[in-house]
């Protein structure tokens, strides 16, 4: 093999290599949103990565954290959003059925549950 | 020459690279399925359809539940189930979908002798464990309760409802979400939809299976743990899962749990070796009137009920978080 054919191989290998870093990681929770409703009305998209305390009408907290979402407070009586396990993957929601308020996550990835029977 | 016939061939496969990654960006976005979120019938709706680019579907689903929220919400004052439990006696003249939805239900009341009742509602309100903060009603409350519960005075003849006692009232908030699934399916369906999850409040009721070709994957609430929090899954295509359980509604006192699911003999919530049944079923009114007889009935008989049934699963919970499968 010449020289050459050695950097068209390298050349290849490094753009192959550049491509599916790129997918990969476009593919992780890194680019997951999570994105808060109330009653059906889009209140606001985050992003999972982001370390911050929601206040949403004074009504809701929660808060972002280590690629996870939690409610921390609510003013309803039944307290079933604070409650509800921190959620984290995909398709994941936590939902305050008084104040009509969900927390969706989403992201590209596919190992999750479809839904959950309660 | 040849130098740059390389090149070419490099530029060129770089080029092919791309292409495909491309087109690989584009699949992924045709799997993002077309979504409606609601609130209706007390709960949490959530309608997925995939492989379909038309909004209309979506509303047309909204549509519906409005519908048959309007028919058996008992507390409306529109409603079928308002008028019949306000009729003092005389017979009610209801729509066709409230009197099939009334045959079905008490169909399944004679199947398990009484231990499912559509007519329970005079005891559940007496309770009212929903927003009940603690209080035992006396025995004497649940005695006049009792008097006035009984499927078999419920009568149907055609489209005409009698309740014989007017003190009576029937709810048929043990059956609606099961029956509203089933008709979002055959909407859906007649539409050509293929691939779809109805999630009522936690009723499930997939249409098709995955775009991969997969099962839908669906988890089991855990009773008594964190919302979402699962205890098993089950894998299922074209079909409906449905959990009852004592978890669902409940308050305690002095660590006793007293739940919403009533015992009519009784007059107290049912007491048995079982904290949670989930079926699996083709009709998901099927799946949700089985998952809370099942629960009444107790892990011996449900279970043998079940196995009775033709295409039907169940998985039942007991106290000591032990899963029985029943016909996988």
């Amino acid at each position: 093999m010449k020289k050459n054919d050695w950097i068209l191989i390298g050349c290849l290998v490094l753009v192959a290599g550049i491509f599916s870093l790129f997918y990969v990681f476009a593919k992780t929770d890194e680019n997951a949103k999570v994105i808060i409703t109330i009653d059906g009305q889009n209140y606001g998209t985050y992003s999972l990565k982001d370390e911050t305390e929601i206040d949403v009408k004074g009504k809701n907290t929660l808060c972002i954290k280590d690629g996870q979402v939690k409610m921390l407070e609510a003013d309803c009586k039944d307290q079933i959003c604070v409650h509800h396990k921190p959620i984290s993957k995909s398709g994941e929601s936590i939902i305050c059925l008084p104040n009509k308020l969900i927390v969706t996550i989403e992201s590209e990835e596919s190992e999750k549950l479809d839904a959950v029977s309660q | 020459m040849f130098r740059a016939r390389k090149r070419k061939l490099a530029i060129g496969c770089m080029l092919l690279g791309v292409f495909f990654l491309c087109s690989c960006t584009k699949y992924q976005e045709g799997k993002k399925p077309m979504q409606m979120d609601g609130f209706f019938f007390d709960t949490v709706i959530k309608i997925q359809v995939w492989g379909k680019n038309d909004e209309n579907l979506m509303a047309e689903c909204e549509e519906l539940c409005k519908k048959y929220e309007q028919l058996f919400d008992r507390k409306n004052e529109n409603s079928d189930v308002w008028k019949i439990n306000h009729s003092n006696g005389n017979s009610v003249e209801v729509s066709e979908e409230t009197a099939f939805l009334i045959k079905e239900a008490l169909e399944y009341s004679r199947v398990s002798k009484g231990a499912f009742d559509i007519s329970v509602a005079p005891l559940s309100d007496l309770w009212d464990v929903k927003n009940n903060p603690g209080n035992i009603p006396s025995n004497d409350e649940i005695e006049k309760a009792k008097v006035h519960v009984g499927y078999d005075k419920v009568k149907l003849q055609g489209n005409t409802v009698t309740l014989e006692d007017p003190k009576m009232a029937i709810d048929l908030g043990a059956v609606a979400k099961g029956y509203i699934a089933d008709q979002l399916k055959e909407f859906l369906c007649e539409k050509g939809v293929k691939q779809a999850i109805i999630d009522l409040g936690g009723n499930v009721l997939a249409i098709g299976h995955k775009q991969s070709g997969e099962p839908y994957h669906i988890g089991i609430q855990r009773p008594f743990a964190n919302r979402g929090e699962i205890i098993t899954t089950v894998t299922i295509q074209d079909k409906s899962v449905v959990s009852s359980g004592t978890y669902e509604r409940y308050f305690k006192v002095k660590d006793k749990i007293y739940h919403h699911i009533m015992n009519p003999k009784t007059g107290y919530p049912y007491e048995n070796d079982l904290l949670q049944v989930t079926i699996i079923s083709d009709s998901s009114l099927k799946g949700d009137i089985f998952s809370t007889m099942c629960y009444t009935l107790g892990l011996e008989e449900g279970k043998k009920l079940v196995e009775q049934q033709k295409n039907m699963q169940a998985i039942f919970v007991t106290k000591d978080e032990t899963i029985h499968r029943v016909g996988f």
